[in-house]
């Protein structure tokens, strides 16, 4: 069906998926088929910990999320970009034609690109990105109008 | 072969269709999703397989989380009708779409792709279905192509360096 | 595995090669340089960065001199595996775009934002600068259609990041139009050469390979995918279809960084156009009727839309669109005639450029950071009085963008027009003999909105409360002293044009 090894070993990738797919249904499935359904109110409120859900769900998440995803697609590529080096920069043939020089001249041009993309996180840490803003608690200025004197007394009762 | 490129390529497109036409930006992402992955597949029937594992691992891995925390990071609470981010129809931008898309067809399908002298050469030689493209790629990235590699480098720098500044003038403009 | 002889011959040309890049190893060590002591010194930094800034640029210069005068004795090459060519042609263009960023690095002093220090200034705006220029020097070498984008796409997402470094509302609004702007027609760019690859087989532009295959047989297919490609070509070069983000971009990005934008990127992405321009069959007139259209389109646009502009930053974009107009008009003469018309013209329009918008910027100064709106043209009313040679020297700098005797714009528009003359025999197209006149018309049409400012500052009396005149500081002197050079560049190229004209006739297109 599918002419190449190359091609095909991907048919395996494409089974995983289909599969997945079909694993998520079927319990989907299941579940309709098998669960009693008898909906109230209680049961329909948003499950949060117990606790009753306040406001909605659409929060505005901190921008600085956005930033280490930035910086997660740039180490992304740089990845992408090595793998391809990885698999060549050892090849005998390659290292026997060139006498040696190949493996150094691949390296040193790697050294290179990772060196820049390292100042970038350099760049990143120094700006403090990385860092994330912990939220301090505050100690509550509120002054209560009851006197102290009254709990001891409701203490003592 | 053609059974699996034209299941790939009909799923792409209604992919696609399903993108353009969704009224909520998160179901706009998600069918992104299926776009990438369809167009991976696409890669991978073309015997590109270094370029699908990249198309999923930066597009569908990277650029789509982006995405979708740029929606969560700009979505407000959703209005009684629903977001509507279909603007008010354009006549005259549709119409100008659709001439430049029959033109692209017309001009596709009467375009004379197997007289060129590197097709043919390609066809004869039949090489680059057989072999893994990762090692050439590899040699190429190495070699030929071993400016723009460097240059990728700086401009992933730049682009660091651009994020974190606007960044940065967001949290300074909150405190001054 | 097959042999590996590409390899071999590749690892073996790799040291020359990487000597004929030297000027930009030397700008690469300044980017990173400037990139560690940003992050490194935290006091008193902005005029160390400063001078590293223009110490780097001043040793690329000197590096690109060399090269020239190594490269003046007929020597053309690819190198880096035909990633790039070398030939006078693009050296000459390098050493322009360095001067240019030179002359950028002058006028950032005089920025209302380097001179209240205390407003963060950020060390980002000196090596963005340098990697526009990266890109730049890149672009006027590129030879491979992969090269070509990557540096493209560097000149533009730094330019993104300048275009925002006012950081105000509106310099953010502007630094996202651009963004949105530049990555559509980026990408339009990238589909036309996907197009174009899957046409010839090859991304190398130049060979004949795709020489032969682009313009011997087209097809609507080839149209298509040129007429793509062009697209980015157009936006970077601010021309007709493509001119939208102009004026917006030019009022809210600081003043160096916008003269810098009018130059650097044009002019780099210009070489690239007269390169391929220089492919085109003689014989065939489409191209010609493509291109001057484009060019006639955009000096119409340019010339037209900039009298009902009431802000200088805007008037000067939209006649720098006007300008981009000329300077295409160039491209028609082609590869026959002598490039020095061209290259002249270039020179001309930059120096008065820069000359004004460092006047931009010193007159936004002394009225003061309380005016709203230092930029509007109403400002200017009366101040010929107060700031005399400021004042003259806007008035040289706008006559010599009109093309005035005795400034150089003159030579240059009197180059442009005998050229295209000469062109228009040689072709004995209607149609060039129609943009001749075209220009000439849109140059005397110019003439009365560059004159708009200077009729402001000498005939109109002063009504708006002028400023106080402080004690002159060191950005004062300085400033006149920049001024001074640059009105006298204006004027002394206009009588011994030979200083310039003697290096440029040698210049040859490979």
């Amino acid at each position: 069906m599918l002419q190449s090894a190359e091609i095909s070993a991907f048919s395996i990738a494409l089974l995983f998926i289909i599969l997945g797919i079909f694993f998520v249904l079927m319990g989907y499935l299941t579940a309709w088929l098998v669960s009693p359904h008898q909906p109230n109110e209680e049961k329909q409120t948003i499950y949060e910990c117990g606790e009753d859900p306040i406001g909605n769900a659409w929060g505005q998440i901190n921008s600085k999320f956005y930033i280490v995803a930035l910086l997660f697609i740039l180490f992304d590529i740089e990845i992408i970009l090595l793998f391809p080096w990885a698999i060549i920069f050892a090849d005998k043939s390659l290292y026997q034609a060139t006498q040696g020089l190949w493996g150094w001249i691949t390296l040193l041009e790697v050294i290179v690109f990772l060196f820049v993309l390292a100042l970038g996180l350099v760049y990143a840490w120094a700006k403090g990105v990385l860092e994330w803003e912990k939220p301090q608690p505050k100690n509550s200025d509120f002054q209560p109008i009851v006197p102290k004197k009254l709990y001891e007394k409701i203490n003592e009762l | 072969m053609t059974f699996f490129f034209y299941l790939f390529a009909t799923l792409t497109l209604l992919m696609t269709l399903l993108l353009l036409l969704s009224k909520k930006l998160i179901h706009l992402a998600f069918s992104f999703l299926g776009v990438l992955l369809g167009i991976a597949a696409l890669f991978v029937l073309a015997g590109a397989d270094f370029l699908a594992v990249a198309q999923i691992l930066v597009y569908a891995g990277g650029v789509l989380v982006l995405i979708i925390i740029g929606i969560m990071l700009t979505q407000t609470a959703p209005k009684e009708n629903g977001q509507n981010i279909t603007s008010h129809s354009n006549i005259i931008s549709a119409v100008l779409v659709l001439v430049l898309f029959s033109m692209l067809v017309y001009a596709f399908i009467s375009q004379p792709f197997e007289q060129q002298t590197w097709i043919q050469n390609a066809q004869i030689q039949q090489k680059t279905l057989q072999t893994s493209t990762l090692p050439s790629t590899g040699i190429l990235l190495m070699t030929q192509y071993l400016l723009p590699f460097e240059l990728t480098a700086i401009l992933l720098l730049v682009a660091i360096a651009g994020a974190i500044t606007l960044l940065q003038y967001k949290n300074k403009s909150r405190i001054l | 595995m097959k042999p590996h002889n590409e390899v071999v011959v590749f690892l073996q040309s790799l040291y020359k090669d990487s000597a004929l890049l030297m000027p930009e190893w030397v700008l690469c060590i300044t980017f990173l340089g400037l990139f560690v002591a940003d992050l490194w010194f935290k006091k008193q930094r902005i005029w160390l960065l400063w001078s590293l800034f223009a110490g780097g640029l001043v040793a690329t210069m000197i590096v690109t001199i060399l090269q020239f005068n190594s490269c003046s004795c007929q020597f053309e090459q690819f190198f880096f595996a035909k990633m790039l060519y070398l030939d006078t042609f693009g050296v000459f263009f390098k050493l322009f775009l360095v001067g240019a960023t030179l002359l950028t690095a002058f006028l950032i002093p005089l920025s209302p934002t380097f001179r209240a220090k205390e407003n963060f200034f950020r060390g980002e705006y000196f090596y963005l600068i340098v990697a526009v220029l990266i890109g730049a020097y890149l672009v006027a070498m590129a030879q491979h259609l992969l090269m070509f984008y990557l540096a493209l796409e560097l000149i533009s997402i730094a330019s993104y990041l300048l275009v925002g470094f006012n950081f105000d509302k509106k310099s953010a609004e502007g630094s996202l139009k651009y963004i949105l702007f530049g990555a559509f027609s980026s990408a339009m760019m990238l589909y036309g050469m996907s197009l174009l690859y899957g046409l010839t087989g090859t991304l190398q532009v130049g060979e004949p390979q795709w020489i032969t295959t682009i313009f011997k047989t087209p097809t609507l297919l080839h149209y298509l995918a040129l007429s793509f490609f062009a697209a980015g070509i157009l936006f970077k070069l601010a021309a007709f279809p493509f001119h939208f983000w102009t004026p917006d971009i030019y009022e809210s990005a600081p003043s160096p960084v916008v003269a810098f934008f009018s130059v650097v990127p044009k002019a780099a992405v210009l070489a690239f156009v007269f390169r391929w321009a220089s492919w085109f069959p003689s014989g065939q007139l489409e191209w010609v009727y493509a291109v001057g259209f484009i060019a006639v389109a955009t000096m119409l646009v340019g010339n037209l839309a900039a009298f009902w502009q009431d802000n200088i930053k805007r008037l000067l974009a939209y006649s720098s669109i006007g300008q981009a107009g000329f300077l295409l008009a160039m491209v028609l003469v082609g590869k026959d005639f002598n490039l020095s018309s061209l290259l002249f013209y270039l020179i001309s329009y930059s120096i008065a450029n820069f000359l004004a918008f460092a006047l931009v910027d010193i007159f936004a100064h002394f009225f003061g950071q309380q005016n709203e709106m230092p930029y509007a043209i109403e400002n200017y009313k009366g101040i010929g009085t107060v700031k005399g040679l400021e004042s003259v020297a806007f008035l040289l700098a706008m006559l010599s963008l009109a093309g005035i005797p005795p400034l150089v714009g003159f030579s240059a528009k009197l180059l442009l027009y005998s050229t295209l003359w000469e062109n228009y025999h040689l072709l004995a197209s209607q149609w060039i003999l129609w943009i001749l006149f075209l220009s000439v018309f849109l140059s005397l049409v110019a003439l009365f909105y560059y004159l708009k400012v200077p009729y402001q500052t000498f005939f109109l009396p002063n009504t708006s409360a002028i400023p106080l005149e402080r004690p002159s500081t060191f950005y004062d002197v300085y400033a006149k002293v920049l001024v001074l050079i640059l009105s006298l560049a204006l004027l002394v190229l206009f009588f011994a044009p030979n200083i310039i004209m003697a290096a440029i006739q040698q210049i040859k297109l490979g």
